[in-house]
């Protein structure tokens, strides 16, 4: 009897592990979920995002992207760009393949341990070349991505999480247990409206999938009159159901980031993008 | 003793009694938006703090200034609820993972 419980605790220790996807198997569940759910969106539409499921919204988004209202920050960020910092250096001394790099970020920095964004290499730039950093929420570092996302159009997203660094995963795992988490005081995760209810109406808003959330930023968005970031835009759904905005660039975001742009692996970049 | 002198007694009666009530109030708010405080802090220590808990605590300590006790002490009761339910929230929702039917299960 006693060796019966044991094989019982055993297992019970055992199972949860050995029946843990791995990131590559999600990722291969996230698409497929998706591509089942909208099985006549082709895969390499998913990129517009809700553009790609309402034919009456993708009329409206493709009269506005007749003049796009991205172009002057993209304009800005090609000016800040080559512009020298006051030691003579530029961005470009920083990332010497760049501007096109949107598709490197978010990486996994194992020297640090962290999850690095294209804001927050800009920003750490900016600091090596005595430069004070740039506020993430709006403004000359949001010109910058604007113009580096769009030098960058074309680009496949392929966020890697180094099999022989343990903290990857494990930031990887954070980012997904935010993104899965229920919130704030209407209860409600990210997946609550990006999943199964993606495609579905809330007032006239058409709930977008999350496959294709981190194709096109950053993005001039209607509502705000202005071109903002992928941070701002997770803050904002967390107030949207009454939960405390976390700092844009924090540890929690940049995590979510990680995680959910590596959902979108496979995925074409194509911002900066156009939404309500 | 005289009418007046009655009259003295009686007002400094009134006195002690209505100051005695006006401190109990004033420590039974001061009490509610203390732990509306530790509650939204303890929510925040876990990343569940919701949105508004923060402003309900400011409006109650606006009450509370203005006189307006009890509507001072039943907001900051509010904020405190809300505290604790976010706690509560971010400790249920910590292994959160992804829904079942993403992978084709029931």
């Amino acid at each position: 009897m006693p060796r019966l419980i044991l094989f019982w605790v055993i297992l019970g220790f055992i199972a949860p592990l050995a029946l843990a996807a791995t990131p590559a198997e999600e990722q291969a569940a996230f698409q497929g979920y998706f591509k089942r759910r909208f099985p006549s969106v082709p895969e390499n539409e998913f990129k517009n995002g809700v553009y790609a499921i309402d034919p009456v919204m993708r009329a409206n988004w493709e009269a506005i992207e007749e003049f796009p209202p991205y172009e002057q920050a993209i304009a800005r960020g090609e000016e800040l760009w080559k512009t020298p910092f006051a030691n003579g250096r530029t961005y470009a001394d920083c990332f010497p393949d760049g501007p096109a790099i949107a598709n490197r970020y978010p990486r996994w920095d194992r020297e640090h341990g962290t999850v690095v964004t294209l804001s927050l290499a800009l920003n750490d730039c900016r600091k090596a070349n005595g430069e004070e950093p740039l506020p993430y929420n709006k403004g000359p570092l949001v010109d910058l991505l604007a113009y580096i996302a769009y030098q960058s159009r074309g680009q496949i997203t392929q966020v890697e999480i180094p099999e022989d660094d343990p903290r990857a995963l494990e930031a990887y795992t954070k980012g997904k247990r935010f993104y899965f988490a229920r919130r704030g005081q209407l209860n409600f995760s990210c997946a609550h409206c990006h999943f199964a209810n993606s495609g579905a109406k809330l007032r006239t808003e058409t709930l977008s999938p999350a496959l294709g959330h981190t194709t096109h930023w950053p993005v001039y968005r209607s509502e705000w009159g202005e071109v903002g970031t992928l941070h701002r835009r997770f803050a904002g759904c967390n107030e949207q159901v009454r939960a405390k905005a976390f700092p844009l660039e924090s540890e929690e975001y940049r995590n979510l980031e990680y995680f959910l742009t590596y959902m979108n692996n496979g995925q074409e970049l194509n911002g900066p993008g156009a939404r309500k | 003793m005289g009418y007046i002198d009655w009259v003295r007694i009686g007002s400094i009666i009134l006195l002690v009694a209505t100051n005695s009530a006006w401190a109990e109030e004033n420590t039974e708010v001061e009490q509610a938006i203390a732990a509306a405080e530790g509650a939204r802090q303890q929510a925040a220590s876990v990343g569940g703090e919701w949105r508004d808990t923060a402003k309900l605590i400011a409006k109650a300590k606006e009450l509370a200034q203005a006189g307006q006790i009890q509507e001072a002490i039943a907001l900051a009761n509010r904020a405190r609820r809300q505290g604790e339910l976010g706690y509560e929230q971010a400790l249920r929702e910590q292994n959160a993972d992804f829904p079942a039917y993403v992978f084709g299960k029931p």
